[in-house]
């Protein structure tokens, strides 16, 4: 077997492990929040729609 | 038939037979081992050997007939690399040439130099004639033990060279390089009762059974050739990535949807006014048994609100704690008409937010939501005739669902790409290589 497919399954399964630990653990580069991030005490909101322009793109 | 000249041995005064006068380089005197010169008339030792001299499974001098032309066994080497120990005889007719006779393990391979250079599209296969031929094995060292006979070049045992095989259903193509050349050669598996028949030698490998010569092993490994006979299991690298590739993603999908199954799920209903004032609803209490994991936060509107906006904002209150993680978004959905009737819409009625890596612990999942309606500037007035156009409603009904777990396809859709991505360039580059040659 030559080196690069030798290399390329090693690639394979660093990312598979990378994979089921993510969905294990809820890993994910594309969440919205983070559990892991600033927690603020509960009361009051976050302050609706800050930052977002309303209404639709259509010309 | 075959050109013969004697010499006399200057290390053992034995008498020697030179069968390919006039092309012979090297000889090795059968009786002593000593390696001599006979490329000038003064034949002269270029090295004395003291091992005793081999048992050759064909002796030389001895004659057979194949692929219909008759052969003389003139010279022997044993040569051997790191994993395996061989013997090749040198064999030749003054018409045809040189071929060779490769013995390894009781199995015969029947070798012809090539005079054309296979074309390497890729480190570990090569093509010729049309095939493509898979490596064996990486690329090792061979080294030459012991020598005897005659041979067109200056043999002498220890010489190395670096070599590579590769096979195409039961030939292989043998690669041998040294500092000044590359030889090609192409080794047919032969039966060894064909071997035994064809020069009258009952004793060459009488005690091995006479196995086909697709059983013939390789002498790099092998490894690579049994699953490059495997249906599906391609001819070059791109190949065997492409179906490493396809097998991992199947992993990762299965491994993903079972680690990331959905573990705990809560709903409720909340009646938002637009233009009205926020409002508020626990959708449920969820626990987090791992130490970490992903929860999804839905809302729907079934595509009531038209025209409108909601703003949500959730709140993941530890019930331990206190402490809130919190996510925000909007649900939007909009539609109209153009001035010349064409119909459009932006957005959906429903939204999903994912948190990702919510700590262990047990979580009220709080919401609030605050519903606008949006007025066209420009404003034509609205169409109301098929009721999709125009704010239709002062309320609506959203649903919230929020689960602990859930599969993650973004991440999924990642590890697709970093994986299907090697081996597809690799393909590519392929198709470009074989056009251009």
């Amino acid at each position: 077997m030559s080196k690069r497919v030798i290399l390329f399954a090693v690639w394979c399964l660093v990312w598979l492990v990378i994979a089921l630990i993510a969905a294990w653990y809820g890993w994910s580069p594309y969440a919205d929040a983070n559990g892991h991030g600033a927690q603020t005490p509960m009361g009051g909101h976050g302050g609706f729609g800050y930052g977002h322009f309303y209404g639709p793109m259509h010309k | 038939m075959i050109g013969a000249n004697t010499i006399s041995c200057p290390n053992c005064g034995g008498s020697i037979a030179v069968r390919a006068a006039g092309y012979t380089v090297s000889l090795a005197c059968q009786y002593c081992g000593a390696l001599l010169d006979v490329a000038n008339p003064d034949v002269r030792v270029i090295k004395q050997y003291r091992e005793a001299v081999a048992q050759l499974p064909l002796p030389l001098g001895s004659r057979g007939t194949l692929f219909g032309v008759e052969w003389e066994a003139i010279g022997w080497q044993e040569r051997q690399n790191s994993g395996a120990l061989w013997t090749e005889t040198l064999l030749f007719n003054p018409y045809a040439g040189y071929r060779w006779l490769v013995h390894f393990e009781g199995h015969w391979q029947f070798g012809t130099m090539l005079t054309e250079t296979p074309q390497s599209f890729a480190d570990s296969t090569v093509r010729w004639r049309g095939q493509a031929w898979v490596a064996n094995d990486a690329p090792t060292t061979t080294v030459t033990n012991r020598v005897l006979g005659e041979f067109y070049w200056r043999v002498h045992a220890g010489e190395t060279v670096g070599t590579a095989e590769y096979a195409h259903g039961n030939d292989t193509l043998s690669r041998e390089t040294n500092a000044d050349e590359i030889n090609w050669t192409h080794l047919v598996a032969l039966r060894p009762s064909e071997v035994r028949t064809s020069f009258h030698a009952p004793d060459a490998d009488a005690t091995v059974e006479d196995t086909p010569a697709e059983d013939t092993p390789t002498r790099t490994g092998g490894l690579l050739t049994r699953w490059a006979d495997l249906p599906l299991y391609g001819e070059n690298d791109a190949v065997m990535m492409v179906w490493t590739a396809v097998l991992a993603i199947v992993l990762v999908l299965t491994g993903m949807m079972t680690f990331g199954a959905v573990t705990a799920a809560v709903s409720s209903k909340m009646t938002v006014q637009i233009d009205g004032p926020a409002t508020q609803v626990t959708v449920g209490t969820l626990t987090v048994d791992r130490a970490s994991q992903r929860m999804r936060l839905t809302a729907n509107t079934d595509n009531a609100f038209v025209n409108t906006w909601v703003d949500l904002d959730y709140a993941l209150v530890n019930r331990k704690t206190q402490q809130a993680i919190r996510a925000d978004g909007t649900v939007e959905f909009y539609a109209g008409r153009d001035t010349d009737g064409s119909r459009w819409t932006e957005g959906n009625g429903y939204l999903n937010l994912y948190i990702a890596s919510v700590p262990r612990g047990t979580y009220d999942v709080v919401v609030q939501a605050q519903g606008h309606h949006w007025t066209d500037p420009k404003a034509i007035a609205p169409v109301a005739t098929n009721g999709w156009d125009s704010v239709l409603t002062s309320a609506r009904d959203v649903t919230f669902i929020a689960s602990v777990g859930g599969m993650d396809w973004g991440v999924f859709w990642t590890i697709v790409a970093l994986l299907a991505t090697p081996p597809l360039v690799l393909l590519y580059w392929q198709m470009k290589q074989r056009q251009h040659t």
